[in-house]
């Protein structure tokens, strides 16, 4: 049933060049602000989905998934020809890759990451194409208590991707919960915390939100320091050898499994998944010492598993209409915008829109396959772009996004509002991505959690007595102890915590 | 140390906002379980929230002032004067960022998408990268043309490729 609905929907997409075009360009996009230093994927998806408003859904979802997964790719490019992760996930890549380009085979690392990326991105789009459909059949037997326990499951999650931060990073997620509050009860409509504002009773649009939290704080991060970016490797012999990952073949599969299921994690993300490959790889692998000195598997491991994480992520996200990431909960406020509520009711509901994103995003990983390797050279002139060109322009489209939604200038105020909030937040190193995660989870969590409670009469037991609500329970409580005691183990010796937001 | 400074007031503060959060949610409506069919009326949540917030802010200063409290026995740091207005400078560009920005959204519903983007845009060029056009007159007619094609550029993504309607400015009559 779902094999039909995507080879339909592939023919439709393959017979509309507008949509192909919407992907290359949402590819482009993607990878341009994933390379340059300080332009986060989330943040270049969070100004990007107010220019999809009028644009038809299948379009805005091609040009969305481009961007997503070129975005996830394109901060190996910087990693590796500057030393400077062009996104978090990336951090990894910098081990090896940056040491392969001073050894003068920048390209191979690049064709390297490129390959990895794509088959990472290609198994985690097999595993969504198979167990998506499966997981919402599940889900569809869900009650409130299981929404409730998966929420904080989720929650708990967040305290895990901010190590040495877990009661900041849980913070600033509660933080998320609570702004989620703004506007009509869903039970009674009764308006909160709106001060008499028409604006604030339909509750606070996550675009002027995402786009504050993550666009305008980072630009202002970026206004601090005044740095030019130097490219100095000469590319060349980009296309990799097969022989090579005929070699790396169980790296890449180990990779692509675990960037996959870490993706599928909600609240975990692709940086967390790159890590753990990296990690992976420097226990299996024969020569571990050459790790970090730019040996090929180092570039492999992380670039396949954080690539991996894509289609992972868009699982829960599809199924359960939780956000596997940051870049995620970003997608689910542009699905809503466009009338599509995620869920597992979607898959019974509108299983060609799950067609549509599986099939797009198969074509946007081929499509970063083609350009990644054509035109590297390219999007390594464009990291170079100064900075006093590109952030007025960044700046204005971060207002002009945040007044498309409702054309209101009222949205504008609250991304600015936000804009300071989130720059407040990275100065005391609270981590931004566990908010936005927590803004899209708060209406999750709120419902479900009053209706269980209402229909259970005010008793808490159905929590305990359900099995998968209970072992999401137990989950989060391993997940939330495992947290604590390694911000112990670390601070005891003395050493400091990665940071993966 | 100031990093430790930065983090109680940081959690003063989330606690101050947890404070106002309750203050405010008990002037919503008490609806009894009855009413509500055995549910929990719109001021549960947030404060639930709330007090969860109140607590990890607690544990947040608790522990900076426990980490303030290793580091000051460690090692004594002197705060020079010159430190201090240096970490202080670094803020003035995003502050003055900031202002700009606020302004442009109000221009821009007076003069309208175009003028204003133009004005803020070359503003922001010219700023930003003074170095680079100081002592050379041309490169200002250069950077003044690439603010007016990349205000022309966003203007047609939103307006034509996106169909956003952008404001015309009550300025020039329009909305």
């Amino acid at each position: 049933m779902f094999m039909h609905e995507m080879y339909v929907v592939l023919l439709q997409i393959l017979g509309d060049p507008a949509t192909l075009i919407g992907c290359v360009l949402g590819v482009i996009w993607g990878i341009i602000f994933g390379a340059a230093p300080g332009l986060s994927t989330t943040m270049s998806l969070s100004i990007l989905v107010p220019l999809t408003f009028g644009v038809e859904t299948t379009r805005a979802i091609a040009f969305l998934m481009g961007a997503y997964f070129g975005g996830v790719y394109g901060g190996s490019l910087s990693a590796i020809l500057i030393n400077i992760p062009g996104t978090p996930s990336a951090i990894m890549t910098t081990l090896d890759g940056h040491p392969m380009a001073k050894r003068g085979e920048a390209g191979r690392a690049i064709g390297l990451a490129t390959i990895a990326s794509c088959l990472g991105g290609l198994f985690s789009l097999l595993c969504l194409g198979i167990f998506a459909p499966l997981i919402a059949r599940f889900a569809l037997t869900f009650s409130a208590e299981e929404y409730v326990a998966l929420a904080l499951f989720g929650l708990s999650v967040l305290a895990y991707i901010s190590p040495g931060n877990t009661l900041k990073g849980l913070a600033s997620g509660v933080m998320g919960l609570l702004v989620a509050t703004v506007g009509a009860d869903p039970m009674t409509a009764y308006p909160r915390f709106t001060f008499g504002s028409a604006h604030l009773y339909g509750g606070l649009s996550i675009v002027p939100v995402c786009i504050g939290l993550f666009g305008l704080s980072e630009i202002l991060t970026q206004l601090e320091e005044d740095k030019k970016v130097v490219i100095e490797q000469r590319i060349r012999n980009i296309i990799p050898r097969a022989t090579e990952f005929i070699r790396m073949r169980m790296t890449i599969l180990r990779s692509a499994v675990i960037g996959t299921i870490i993706g599928a994690i909600p609240a975990a993300g692709s940086s967390i998944a790159a890590a753990v490959s990296y990690a992976q790889e420097k226990r299996y692998s024969s020569h571990p010492e050459q790790l970090g000195n730019g040996a090929a598997e180092g570039v492999v491991a992380p670039e396949t598993a954080n690539n991996a994480s894509v289609g992972g992520a868009l699982i829960p996200m599809l199924t359960l209409g939780i956000p596997g990431d940051p870049m995620t909960a970003v997608l689910i406020g542009a699905l809503l915008i466009h009338g599509l509520r995620p869920g597992p009711l979607l898959f019974k509901e509108h299983p060609d829109f799950v067609a549509t994103v599986v099939v797009t995003l198969g074509i946007a990983i081929v499509l970063t396959c083609i350009l990644g390797l054509s035109c590297a050279r390219i999007f390594a002139r464009l990291i170079s772009i100064p900075k006093h060109f590109l952030i007025p322009a960044i700046l204005v489209m971060c207002v002009v996004g945040s007044y498309a939604e409702y054309n209101s200038l009222f949205d504008v105020g609250v991304m600015l509002a936000f804009g300071v909030l989130g720059y407040a937040m990275t100065k005391v190193n609270m981590p931004i991505a566990p908010a936005v995660l927590g803004f899209v989870l708060g209406p999750i969590l709120e419902d479900n959690l009053r209706r269980a409670l209402m229909l259970s009469g005010g008793s808490l037991m159905p929590f305990v007595t359900r099995p998968i609500t209970a072992l999401l329970l137990v989950l989060t409580v391993l997940t939330l102890s495992a947290s604590w005691l390694r911000s112990v183990v670390a601070r005891r010796r003395g050493l400091s915590m990665p940071s993966y937001h | 140390m100031r990093k430790g400074i930065n983090d109680v007031l940081f959690g003063l503060s989330l606690i101050g906002l947890a404070v106002l959060i309750v203050v405010r949610a008990s002037d919503f409506p008490r609806i009894s379980a009855e009413a509500m069919g055995g549910g929990l009326g719109p001021a549960f949540y947030p404060r639930l929230a709330s007090f969860v917030l109140m607590g990890l802010a607690i544990l947040m200063i608790a522990s900076a002032i426990a980490q303030m409290g290793k580091e000051s026995r460690g090692h004594f740091q002197a705060a020079s004067s010159r430190t201090a207005a240096g970490h202080y400078r670094r803020y003035v560009t995003p502050l003055a960022f900031l202002v700009l920005l606020a302004a442009y959204g109000l221009a821009m519903s007076l003069f309208g998408f175009k003028f204003s983007t133009f004005v803020f845009l070359a503003t922001c060029i010219l700023a930003l990268g003074r170095n680079e056009w100081w002592g050379h007159r041309g490169r200002i007619v250069a950077f003044l043309f690439i603010a007016l094609f990349a205000m022309l550029g966003i203007y047609g993504l939103f307006q034509q490729v996106a169909k956003v309607p952008l404001p015309t400015g009550t300025v020039w009559g329009g909305r």
